[in-house]
Protein backbone atom coordinates (compact mmCIF):
# COMPACT_ATOMS: atom_id res chain seq x y z
CA UNK A 1 0.00 0.00 0.00
CA UNK A 2 1.16 3.51 -1.03
CA UNK A 3 1.00 4.71 2.81
CA UNK A 4 3.09 2.16 3.74
CA UNK A 5 6.24 3.25 1.76
CA UNK A 6 8.85 5.17 3.33
CA UNK A 7 9.79 8.38 2.13
CA UNK A 8 12.90 10.28 2.94
CA UNK A 9 13.16 13.88 2.87
CA UNK A 10 16.59 15.32 0.77
CA UNK A 11 17.43 18.79 1.88
CA UNK A 12 18.86 21.09 -0.95
CA UNK A 13 22.07 23.67 -0.32
CA UNK A 14 19.94 26.40 0.21
CA UNK A 15 18.00 24.72 2.80
CA UNK A 16 14.79 23.43 0.49
CA UNK A 17 13.15 19.71 1.70
CA UNK A 18 12.19 17.16 -1.12
CA UNK A 19 9.99 14.37 -0.11
CA UNK A 20 10.98 10.87 -2.38
CA UNK A 21 10.56 7.61 -2.25
CA UNK A 22 13.07 5.71 -0.57
CA UNK A 23 13.04 3.01 -2.82
CA UNK A 24 12.89 4.76 -5.92
CA UNK A 25 15.90 6.69 -4.52
CA UNK A 26 17.75 4.25 -3.40
CA UNK A 27 17.31 2.38 -7.09
CA UNK A 28 18.42 5.37 -8.66
CA UNK A 29 21.23 7.19 -6.56
CA UNK A 30 24.21 4.86 -4.85
CA UNK A 31 25.29 7.83 -3.01
CA UNK A 32 21.99 8.67 -1.10
CA UNK A 33 21.33 4.40 -0.89
CA UNK A 34 24.57 4.65 0.82
CA UNK A 35 23.48 7.34 3.13
CA UNK A 36 20.20 5.81 4.08
CA UNK A 37 22.21 2.06 4.82
CA UNK A 38 24.14 4.07 7.34
CA UNK A 39 21.05 5.70 8.70
CA UNK A 40 19.06 2.31 9.06
CA UNK A 41 20.14 1.01 12.75
CA UNK A 42 19.39 4.41 14.58
CA UNK A 43 16.23 4.70 12.33
CA UNK A 44 14.66 1.04 13.53
CA UNK A 45 14.13 3.25 17.09
CA UNK A 46 12.31 6.14 16.26
CA UNK A 47 9.07 6.67 14.11
CA UNK A 48 10.80 9.76 12.20
CA UNK A 49 11.30 10.58 8.79
CA UNK A 50 14.75 10.49 7.77
CA UNK A 51 16.07 13.91 6.04
CA UNK A 52 19.38 13.65 4.20
CA UNK A 53 21.65 16.88 3.69
CA UNK A 54 22.28 16.94 0.15
CA UNK A 55 24.95 20.36 0.59
CA UNK A 56 26.24 20.06 -2.87
CA UNK A 57 22.86 20.46 -5.12
CA UNK A 58 20.48 23.66 -5.24
CA UNK A 59 16.86 23.14 -4.76
CA UNK A 60 16.53 24.24 -8.46
CA UNK A 61 18.64 21.29 -9.24
CA UNK A 62 17.54 18.91 -7.35
CA UNK A 63 14.18 19.14 -7.83
CA UNK A 64 14.94 18.70 -11.64
CA UNK A 65 17.03 15.59 -10.84
CA UNK A 66 13.89 14.38 -8.49
CA UNK A 67 11.69 14.62 -12.16
CA UNK A 68 13.84 12.80 -13.77
CA UNK A 69 14.16 10.09 -11.11
CA UNK A 70 10.91 9.62 -10.33
CA UNK A 71 10.42 9.41 -14.61
CA UNK A 72 12.94 6.93 -14.29
CA UNK A 73 13.28 4.55 -11.48
CA UNK A 74 9.38 4.40 -10.00
CA UNK A 75 8.39 1.49 -12.15
CA UNK A 76 4.33 2.06 -11.08
CA UNK A 77 5.17 5.34 -12.76
CA UNK A 78 6.69 4.21 -15.75
CA UNK A 79 4.97 1.17 -17.10
CA UNK A 80 1.42 2.19 -15.33
CA UNK A 81 0.65 5.82 -16.11
CA UNK A 82 -1.27 6.26 -19.27
CA UNK A 83 0.20 9.43 -19.76
CA UNK A 84 3.51 8.53 -20.39
CA UNK A 85 2.64 7.10 -23.36
CA UNK A 86 0.45 9.76 -24.66
CA UNK A 87 4.01 11.82 -23.93
CA UNK A 88 5.98 9.88 -26.50
CA UNK A 89 5.51 9.74 -30.35
CA UNK A 90 5.37 6.68 -32.35
CA UNK A 91 8.38 5.55 -33.24
CA UNK A 92 10.31 6.65 -30.09
CA UNK A 93 13.13 3.83 -29.62
CA UNK A 94 12.20 3.41 -25.41
CA UNK A 95 9.27 5.68 -24.01
CA UNK A 96 11.02 8.03 -22.42
CA UNK A 97 13.57 9.21 -24.94
CA UNK A 98 11.21 12.26 -25.81
CA UNK A 99 11.26 12.72 -21.83
CA UNK A 100 14.94 12.94 -21.70
CA UNK A 101 15.92 14.98 -24.58
CA UNK A 102 13.22 17.48 -23.14
CA UNK A 103 14.86 17.10 -19.73
CA UNK A 104 18.32 18.00 -21.33
CA UNK A 105 17.19 20.77 -23.34
CA UNK A 106 18.40 23.41 -21.02
CA UNK A 107 20.68 26.34 -20.43
CA UNK A 108 24.15 25.10 -20.56
CA UNK A 109 24.22 26.52 -16.69
CA UNK A 110 21.62 23.92 -15.56
CA UNK A 111 22.98 21.21 -17.51
CA UNK A 112 26.46 21.38 -15.94
CA UNK A 113 24.45 21.67 -12.59
CA UNK A 114 22.99 18.56 -13.40
CA UNK A 115 26.02 16.42 -14.46
CA UNK A 116 27.54 17.87 -11.27
CA UNK A 117 24.45 16.48 -9.31
CA UNK A 118 24.68 13.10 -11.38
CA UNK A 119 28.15 12.87 -10.29
CA UNK A 120 27.67 13.70 -7.05
CA UNK A 121 24.28 11.86 -6.27
CA UNK A 122 26.12 8.66 -8.39
CA UNK A 123 22.62 8.48 -10.74
CA UNK A 124 24.53 6.44 -13.39
CA UNK A 125 21.68 7.09 -15.99
CA UNK A 126 21.48 10.47 -15.87
CA UNK A 127 25.54 11.20 -15.04
CA UNK A 128 25.18 9.86 -19.07
CA UNK A 129 22.44 11.38 -20.40
CA UNK A 130 23.94 14.78 -19.02
CA UNK A 131 27.38 14.60 -20.57
CA UNK A 132 26.26 12.97 -23.63
CA UNK A 133 24.37 16.36 -23.99
CA UNK A 134 27.22 18.39 -23.07
CA UNK A 135 29.15 16.68 -25.38
CA UNK A 136 26.44 17.43 -27.89
CA UNK A 137 26.14 20.44 -27.39
CA UNK A 138 30.15 20.76 -28.70
CA UNK A 139 29.64 19.06 -31.44
CA UNK A 140 29.79 20.40 -35.03
CA UNK A 141 31.05 24.00 -33.64
CA UNK A 142 34.02 25.38 -34.71
CA UNK A 143 36.76 26.50 -32.21
CA UNK A 144 35.47 29.75 -31.76
CA UNK A 145 31.71 28.51 -31.31
CA UNK A 146 32.72 26.29 -28.32
CA UNK A 147 34.68 29.42 -26.52
CA UNK A 148 31.56 30.89 -26.60
CA UNK A 149 29.37 29.24 -26.01
CA UNK A 150 31.40 27.61 -22.70
CA UNK A 151 32.60 30.81 -21.83
CA UNK A 152 36.37 29.49 -22.48
CA UNK A 153 39.24 31.89 -22.97
CA UNK A 154 41.66 31.51 -25.22
CA UNK A 155 45.12 30.93 -23.38
CA UNK A 156 47.17 29.86 -26.55
CA UNK A 157 49.94 32.30 -27.20
CA UNK A 158 49.74 32.96 -31.15
CA UNK A 159 53.03 31.18 -31.91
CA UNK A 160 51.30 28.03 -29.89
CA UNK A 161 48.22 28.39 -31.67
CA UNK A 162 50.18 27.90 -35.13
CA UNK A 163 51.66 25.07 -33.95
CA UNK A 164 48.78 23.13 -32.68
CA UNK A 165 47.45 24.30 -36.04
CA UNK A 166 50.12 22.67 -37.62
CA UNK A 167 49.77 19.52 -35.56
CA UNK A 168 46.16 18.93 -36.98
CA UNK A 169 45.56 20.90 -39.97
CA UNK A 170 43.79 18.64 -41.54
CA UNK A 171 40.86 18.26 -39.15
CA UNK A 172 40.02 21.73 -38.88
CA UNK B 1 62.39 5.93 -30.80
CA UNK B 2 59.80 5.02 -27.78
CA UNK B 3 56.60 5.37 -29.39
CA UNK B 4 55.22 7.13 -25.93
CA UNK B 5 52.41 9.61 -25.46
CA UNK B 6 49.12 9.59 -26.67
CA UNK B 7 48.30 9.09 -30.09
CA UNK B 8 44.33 9.18 -31.56
CA UNK B 9 43.55 5.74 -33.20
CA UNK B 10 41.04 3.06 -34.83
CA UNK B 11 40.22 -0.11 -32.64
CA UNK B 12 40.54 -3.01 -34.97
CA UNK B 13 37.80 -5.94 -35.24
CA UNK B 14 38.28 -7.57 -38.30
CA UNK B 15 41.37 -7.78 -40.10
CA UNK B 16 42.06 -8.13 -43.98
CA UNK B 17 39.20 -9.40 -46.15
CA UNK B 18 40.36 -10.57 -49.42
CA UNK B 19 42.75 -7.99 -51.75
CA UNK B 20 42.41 -5.38 -53.17
CA UNK B 21 40.23 -4.32 -49.92
CA UNK B 22 41.09 -4.65 -46.51
CA UNK B 23 38.57 -4.37 -44.06
CA UNK B 24 39.47 -3.13 -40.64
CA UNK B 25 36.15 -2.33 -38.01
CA UNK B 26 37.57 0.43 -36.15
CA UNK B 27 36.54 2.95 -33.50
CA UNK B 28 38.01 6.28 -33.63
CA UNK B 29 39.77 6.37 -30.26
CA UNK B 30 42.47 7.53 -28.34
CA UNK B 31 45.15 5.62 -27.13
CA UNK B 32 48.23 5.16 -25.24
CA UNK B 33 51.11 3.44 -27.22
CA UNK B 34 52.80 3.38 -23.63
CA UNK B 35 49.78 1.80 -21.43
CA UNK B 36 52.77 0.20 -19.29
CA UNK B 37 53.07 3.39 -17.50
CA UNK B 38 51.05 2.75 -14.51
CA UNK B 39 50.66 6.61 -13.67
CA UNK B 40 47.37 6.22 -11.95
CA UNK B 41 44.96 9.15 -13.22
CA UNK B 42 45.75 12.25 -11.68
CA UNK B 43 43.36 13.50 -9.20
CA UNK B 44 43.76 16.67 -10.54
CA UNK B 45 40.54 18.91 -8.87
CA UNK B 46 41.97 21.84 -10.73
CA UNK B 47 38.89 23.96 -12.01
CA UNK B 48 38.68 24.84 -15.23
CA UNK B 49 36.64 26.20 -18.03
CA UNK B 50 33.18 24.80 -19.00
CA UNK B 51 31.56 26.63 -16.82
CA UNK B 52 33.49 25.04 -13.69
CA UNK B 53 33.67 21.33 -14.39
CA UNK B 54 36.35 19.20 -12.83
CA UNK B 55 38.82 18.15 -15.33
CA UNK B 56 37.48 14.37 -14.55
CA UNK B 57 33.62 15.74 -15.41
CA UNK B 58 35.10 17.21 -18.51
CA UNK B 59 37.02 14.15 -19.76
CA UNK B 60 33.56 12.15 -19.14
CA UNK B 61 32.16 14.91 -21.93
CA UNK B 62 35.11 13.92 -24.28
CA UNK B 63 34.55 10.49 -23.80
CA UNK B 64 31.47 10.73 -25.76
CA UNK B 65 32.85 12.38 -28.36
CA UNK B 66 34.82 11.61 -31.39
CA UNK B 67 38.14 11.58 -32.10
CA UNK B 68 37.80 13.40 -34.90
CA UNK B 69 35.78 16.32 -32.96
CA UNK B 70 38.80 15.94 -30.03
CA UNK B 71 41.39 17.43 -32.34
CA UNK B 72 39.78 19.84 -33.30
CA UNK B 73 39.03 20.78 -29.41
CA UNK B 74 42.69 20.73 -29.01
CA UNK B 75 42.74 24.10 -29.86
CA UNK B 76 40.18 25.77 -27.59
CA UNK B 77 42.22 25.71 -24.83
CA UNK B 78 45.50 24.37 -22.98
CA UNK B 79 43.41 22.56 -21.10
CA UNK B 80 41.54 20.83 -23.24
CA UNK B 81 45.04 20.09 -24.90
CA UNK B 82 46.67 18.27 -22.06
CA UNK B 83 43.29 16.41 -21.42
CA UNK B 84 42.79 14.97 -24.63
CA UNK B 85 46.26 14.07 -24.95
CA UNK B 86 46.42 12.81 -21.65
CA UNK B 87 46.96 9.25 -22.09
CA UNK B 88 44.75 7.69 -19.44
CA UNK B 89 42.38 9.85 -20.62
CA UNK B 90 43.45 7.78 -24.23
CA UNK B 91 43.19 4.45 -23.15
CA UNK B 92 39.31 5.22 -21.44
CA UNK B 93 38.74 6.81 -25.02
CA UNK B 94 39.35 3.67 -26.73
CA UNK B 95 37.21 1.55 -24.33
CA UNK B 96 34.36 4.14 -24.56
CA UNK B 97 34.28 4.43 -28.51
CA UNK B 98 32.11 2.65 -30.94
CA UNK B 99 34.33 1.08 -33.70
CA UNK B 100 33.71 2.24 -37.22
CA UNK B 101 35.39 0.59 -40.43
CA UNK B 102 38.20 1.49 -42.87
CA UNK B 103 38.70 0.44 -46.83
CA UNK B 104 41.57 0.17 -47.69
CA UNK B 105 42.20 0.37 -51.37
CA UNK B 106 46.02 -0.31 -52.46
CA UNK B 107 47.31 1.32 -55.43
CA UNK B 108 47.02 0.12 -59.13
CA UNK B 109 46.82 0.48 -62.29
CA UNK B 110 43.56 0.94 -64.05
CA UNK B 111 43.75 1.33 -67.85
CA UNK B 112 47.10 2.55 -68.06
CA UNK B 113 46.41 4.87 -65.01
CA UNK B 114 48.15 4.86 -61.51
CA UNK B 115 45.81 5.29 -59.02
CA UNK B 116 47.41 5.87 -55.77
CA UNK B 117 46.63 3.76 -52.43
CA UNK B 118 43.49 5.54 -50.98
CA UNK B 119 41.52 4.44 -47.71
CA UNK B 120 37.71 5.85 -46.73
CA UNK B 121 36.15 5.53 -43.35
CA UNK B 122 33.00 4.87 -42.07
CA UNK B 123 30.92 5.71 -39.12
CA UNK B 124 28.60 3.59 -37.20
CA UNK B 125 25.72 4.62 -40.17
CA UNK B 126 27.91 3.23 -42.87
CA UNK B 127 28.36 6.79 -44.22
CA UNK B 128 32.22 7.06 -45.73
CA UNK B 129 33.57 9.77 -43.64
CA UNK B 130 34.48 12.79 -45.05
CA UNK B 131 38.20 13.46 -43.16
CA UNK B 132 40.63 11.18 -42.66
CA UNK B 133 44.56 11.89 -41.85
CA UNK B 134 46.86 12.00 -44.75
CA UNK B 135 49.10 9.08 -43.88
CA UNK B 136 48.53 7.14 -46.05
CA UNK B 137 51.35 6.81 -49.01
CA UNK B 138 50.51 6.41 -52.61
CA UNK B 139 52.59 2.86 -52.82
CA UNK B 140 51.21 1.84 -49.45
CA UNK B 141 49.82 -1.33 -48.96
CA UNK B 142 48.02 -2.21 -45.97
CA UNK B 143 49.70 -5.05 -43.59
CA UNK B 144 46.94 -4.87 -40.69
CA UNK B 145 45.48 -2.63 -38.25
CA UNK B 146 45.34 -3.06 -34.28
CA UNK B 147 43.58 -0.13 -31.86
CA UNK B 148 43.36 2.02 -34.69
CA UNK B 149 47.25 1.91 -35.75
CA UNK B 150 47.94 1.31 -39.24
CA UNK B 151 50.98 -1.22 -40.16
CA UNK B 152 52.12 0.28 -43.97
CA UNK B 153 53.96 -1.45 -46.10
CA UNK B 154 56.30 0.98 -48.08
CA UNK B 155 58.27 0.50 -50.88
CA UNK B 156 61.33 1.92 -48.83
CA UNK B 157 63.16 0.30 -46.48
CA UNK B 158 60.98 0.75 -43.70
CA UNK B 159 57.19 -0.21 -42.49
CA UNK B 160 55.12 2.47 -41.08
CA UNK B 161 53.16 2.39 -38.29
CA UNK B 162 50.56 5.05 -38.79
CA UNK B 163 47.88 6.67 -37.02
CA UNK B 164 44.89 8.02 -38.94
CA UNK B 165 43.26 9.95 -36.44
CA UNK B 166 46.78 12.08 -35.54
CA UNK B 167 48.49 11.93 -38.63
CA UNK B 168 51.35 10.81 -36.51
CA UNK B 169 54.03 8.02 -38.36
CA UNK B 170 56.35 5.81 -36.53
CA UNK B 171 58.60 4.07 -38.74
CA UNK B 172 60.76 0.91 -38.20
CA UNK B 173 63.27 -0.96 -40.27
CA UNK B 174 62.19 -3.52 -42.00
CA UNK B 175 64.46 -7.06 -41.51
CA UNK B 176 65.29 -8.30 -45.07
CA UNK B 177 68.09 -7.51 -46.33
CA UNK B 178 66.95 -6.95 -49.88
CA UNK B 179 63.92 -5.45 -50.81
CA UNK B 180 63.63 -7.90 -53.90
CA UNK B 181 62.38 -10.76 -51.30
CA UNK B 182 60.11 -8.45 -49.58
CA UNK B 183 56.12 -8.32 -49.71
CA UNK B 184 53.90 -6.82 -48.00
CA UNK B 185 51.78 -9.55 -47.13
CA UNK B 186 54.78 -11.47 -45.36
CA UNK B 187 53.69 -8.75 -42.73
CA UNK B 188 51.28 -9.04 -40.16
CA UNK B 189 50.27 -6.21 -37.13
CA UNK B 190 48.84 -7.41 -33.81
CA UNK B 191 47.82 -6.19 -30.18
CA UNK B 192 48.07 -8.42 -26.93
CA UNK B 193 45.54 -7.46 -24.79
CA UNK B 194 47.32 -8.85 -21.74
CA UNK B 195 50.47 -7.68 -22.26
CA UNK B 196 49.12 -4.80 -24.13
CA UNK B 197 52.24 -4.69 -26.54
CA UNK B 198 51.91 -4.14 -30.36
CA UNK B 199 53.71 -6.43 -32.35
CA UNK B 200 54.60 -6.40 -35.92
CA UNK B 201 55.32 -9.96 -37.14
CA UNK B 202 56.79 -10.88 -40.31
CA UNK B 203 56.98 -14.35 -41.89
CA UNK B 204 60.61 -14.84 -43.09
CA UNK B 205 61.70 -16.35 -46.34
CA UNK B 206 64.14 -18.67 -46.34
CA UNK B 207 66.60 -17.77 -49.20
CA UNK B 208 68.15 -21.39 -51.19
CA UNK B 209 67.28 -23.55 -53.43
CA UNK B 210 64.14 -25.18 -53.45
CA UNK B 211 63.31 -23.44 -50.44
CA UNK B 212 61.14 -20.86 -51.71
CA UNK B 213 57.85 -21.58 -50.49
CA UNK B 214 59.05 -22.71 -46.77
CA UNK B 215 60.10 -20.18 -44.08
CA UNK B 216 61.37 -21.90 -40.52
CA UNK B 217 61.50 -18.29 -38.61
CA UNK B 218 59.00 -15.51 -37.86
CA UNK B 219 60.54 -12.39 -36.59
CA UNK B 220 58.86 -10.08 -34.38
CA UNK B 221 59.06 -6.87 -33.56
CA UNK B 222 57.53 -4.98 -30.38
CA UNK B 223 57.08 -1.42 -30.38
CA UNK B 224 59.08 0.01 -28.14
CA UNK B 225 61.58 -2.93 -28.20
CA UNK B 226 63.40 -1.14 -31.32
CA UNK B 227 64.85 -4.40 -32.74
CA UNK B 228 63.31 -7.87 -34.75
CA UNK B 229 63.35 -11.05 -32.70
CA UNK B 230 63.34 -14.25 -34.29
CA UNK B 231 61.11 -17.10 -33.61
CA UNK B 232 61.93 -20.73 -34.87
CA UNK B 233 58.77 -22.26 -35.85
CA UNK B 234 58.03 -26.02 -34.79
CA UNK B 235 58.83 -26.90 -38.63
CA UNK B 236 58.88 -25.62 -42.12
CA UNK B 237 56.07 -24.03 -43.24
CA UNK B 238 54.19 -23.07 -46.34
CA UNK B 239 54.72 -19.36 -47.36
CA UNK B 240 52.60 -20.11 -49.96
CA UNK B 241 49.39 -20.03 -47.61
CA UNK B 242 50.46 -17.24 -45.69
CA UNK B 243 50.30 -15.20 -48.91
CA UNK B 244 47.30 -16.81 -50.39
CA UNK B 245 44.72 -17.95 -47.95
CA UNK B 246 45.49 -14.69 -45.43
CA UNK B 247 46.79 -14.36 -41.59
CA UNK B 248 44.17 -13.53 -38.25
CA UNK B 249 44.97 -12.05 -35.18
CA UNK B 250 42.29 -12.48 -32.94
CA UNK B 251 42.54 -11.66 -29.43
CA UNK B 252 46.49 -11.62 -29.24
CA UNK B 253 46.81 -15.25 -31.38
CA UNK B 254 47.62 -15.18 -34.71
CA UNK B 255 45.81 -18.01 -37.02
CA UNK B 256 46.75 -18.90 -40.45
CA UNK B 257 45.87 -22.29 -42.60
CA UNK B 258 49.17 -24.72 -43.32
CA UNK B 259 49.43 -27.20 -45.71
CA UNK B 260 48.68 -30.82 -45.41
CA UNK B 261 51.60 -32.05 -43.48
CA UNK B 262 51.30 -36.04 -43.55
CA UNK B 263 48.95 -38.73 -42.96
CA UNK B 264 47.63 -37.56 -39.56
CA UNK B 265 46.07 -34.63 -40.62
CA UNK B 266 44.66 -33.28 -43.65
CA UNK B 267 43.53 -29.17 -42.82
CA UNK B 268 45.28 -27.77 -40.16
CA UNK B 269 45.10 -23.91 -38.67
CA UNK B 270 48.24 -22.60 -37.03
CA UNK B 271 47.94 -20.51 -33.80
CA UNK B 272 50.95 -18.24 -32.67
CA UNK B 273 51.00 -16.72 -29.39
CA UNK B 274 51.78 -13.08 -29.23
CA UNK B 275 52.35 -12.67 -26.05
CA UNK B 276 54.33 -16.19 -24.96
CA UNK B 277 55.85 -16.95 -28.41
CA UNK B 278 54.54 -20.12 -28.50
CA UNK B 279 53.35 -22.15 -31.54
CA UNK B 280 50.12 -24.55 -31.80
CA UNK B 281 47.94 -26.54 -34.34
CA UNK B 282 44.51 -26.36 -34.68
CA UNK B 283 42.47 -29.64 -36.40
CA UNK B 284 39.92 -28.58 -38.66
CA UNK B 285 36.79 -30.20 -38.13
CA UNK B 286 36.11 -32.19 -41.45
CA UNK B 287 34.79 -30.53 -44.08
CA UNK B 288 35.40 -30.24 -47.82
CA UNK B 289 38.26 -28.51 -48.06
CA UNK B 290 39.92 -31.45 -50.39
CA UNK B 291 41.89 -29.61 -53.02
CA UNK B 292 42.77 -25.95 -50.80
CA UNK B 293 45.71 -26.13 -51.14
CA UNK B 294 46.20 -26.05 -54.73
CA UNK B 295 44.76 -24.82 -58.33
CA UNK B 296 45.05 -21.04 -57.83
CA UNK B 297 45.83 -21.16 -54.18
CA UNK B 298 42.70 -18.81 -53.81
CA UNK B 299 39.57 -20.79 -52.93
CA UNK B 300 40.38 -20.69 -49.34
CA UNK B 301 40.88 -17.11 -47.02
CA UNK B 302 40.98 -16.98 -43.53
CA UNK B 303 39.42 -13.67 -41.99
CA UNK B 304 38.44 -12.49 -38.38
CA UNK B 305 34.63 -12.01 -37.87
CA UNK B 306 33.29 -10.44 -34.99
CA UNK B 307 29.43 -11.29 -35.13
CA UNK B 308 27.90 -8.40 -35.53
CA UNK B 309 29.53 -7.28 -38.10
CA UNK B 310 29.29 -10.48 -40.30
CA UNK B 311 25.71 -8.89 -42.24
CA UNK B 312 27.37 -5.98 -43.10
CA UNK B 313 30.84 -6.45 -43.24
CA UNK B 314 29.40 -9.27 -46.41
CA UNK B 315 26.73 -6.70 -47.58
CA UNK B 316 29.21 -4.32 -48.31
CA UNK B 317 31.87 -6.23 -49.65
CA UNK B 318 30.43 -8.33 -51.70
CA UNK B 319 26.55 -7.67 -51.96
CA UNK B 320 25.58 -10.61 -50.08
CA UNK B 321 22.13 -10.77 -49.43
CA UNK B 322 22.10 -13.79 -47.07
CA UNK B 323 23.57 -14.49 -43.51
CA UNK B 324 22.59 -17.21 -41.83
CA UNK B 325 24.15 -17.73 -38.21
CA UNK B 326 23.53 -20.00 -35.61
CA UNK B 327 25.78 -20.50 -32.16
CA UNK B 328 27.69 -23.48 -32.15
CA UNK B 329 30.72 -25.26 -33.62
CA UNK B 330 30.46 -24.73 -36.96
CA UNK B 331 28.39 -22.49 -39.00
CA UNK B 332 27.38 -22.26 -42.57
CA UNK B 333 26.54 -19.24 -44.29
CA UNK B 334 24.99 -18.40 -47.15
CA UNK B 335 26.07 -16.23 -49.71
CA UNK B 336 24.49 -14.80 -53.18
CA UNK B 337 26.71 -16.24 -55.93
CA UNK B 338 27.32 -19.56 -54.68
CA UNK B 339 29.96 -19.24 -52.13
CA UNK B 340 29.48 -20.88 -49.01
CA UNK B 341 31.39 -19.90 -45.72
CA UNK B 342 32.44 -22.22 -43.10
CA UNK B 343 32.84 -20.38 -40.00
CA UNK B 344 34.81 -22.00 -37.13
CA UNK B 345 34.38 -20.88 -33.75
CA UNK B 346 37.50 -20.99 -31.53
CA UNK B 347 36.61 -18.43 -29.10
CA UNK B 348 34.08 -20.18 -26.94
CA UNK B 349 34.52 -17.78 -24.22
CA UNK B 350 33.98 -15.03 -26.83
CA UNK B 351 30.78 -15.86 -28.45
CA UNK B 352 31.05 -12.92 -31.11
CA UNK B 353 34.19 -13.45 -32.54
CA UNK B 354 35.09 -16.13 -34.97
CA UNK B 355 37.32 -17.22 -37.38
CA UNK B 356 36.28 -17.58 -41.31
CA UNK B 357 37.47 -19.98 -43.58
CA UNK B 358 36.00 -18.84 -46.42
CA UNK B 359 35.51 -20.71 -49.35
CA UNK B 360 35.11 -18.09 -52.52
CA UNK B 361 33.67 -19.26 -55.94
CA UNK B 362 32.61 -16.78 -58.23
Amino acid sequence: MASEKKVVFLRSSDGEAFEVSEEVISAASVTIKGMIDEESPSRADTAATTTLAIPNVTAATLSRVLHYVNKHFDAAAVVGRPDDYIFCAPGDEHPLARFDDDFVDVDNDTLIDLVHAAEYLHIKKLFDLTCKAVADKLKGRTIDQIRETFGIVNDYTVEEEVEVYRENSWAF
Amino acid sequence: MHFAGVVLVLCERICALKEPFFFTNTSWIVVSMAPKRSTRRRAIQEKCIMNSLPRELIEQVFLRLPASFLLRCIGVCKIWRIIIRDSQFAMAHLEHVPPCTLLFSPSESILGTLRPSDSVIFDEAWSPSTWAAPVIGPDDLLCGTCNGLLCLHTPTSTLKIANLATGECLHLKKPTKSLKDDHFSFYRFGFHPVTKEYKVIHFCQEIGPFTEDRFNVIQVYTLGDEKWKDIVTPEALSLNCVKKSGVVIVDGTMYWLIEDGGSNWKHALMSFDLGEGSFAQIQLPAVELEDWAFGDGRKYWVIEINGRYVYQLLTVWMECLFVSCRSGHLMELGIKGGAICTVFNFHQLLPEDYILLMEISY
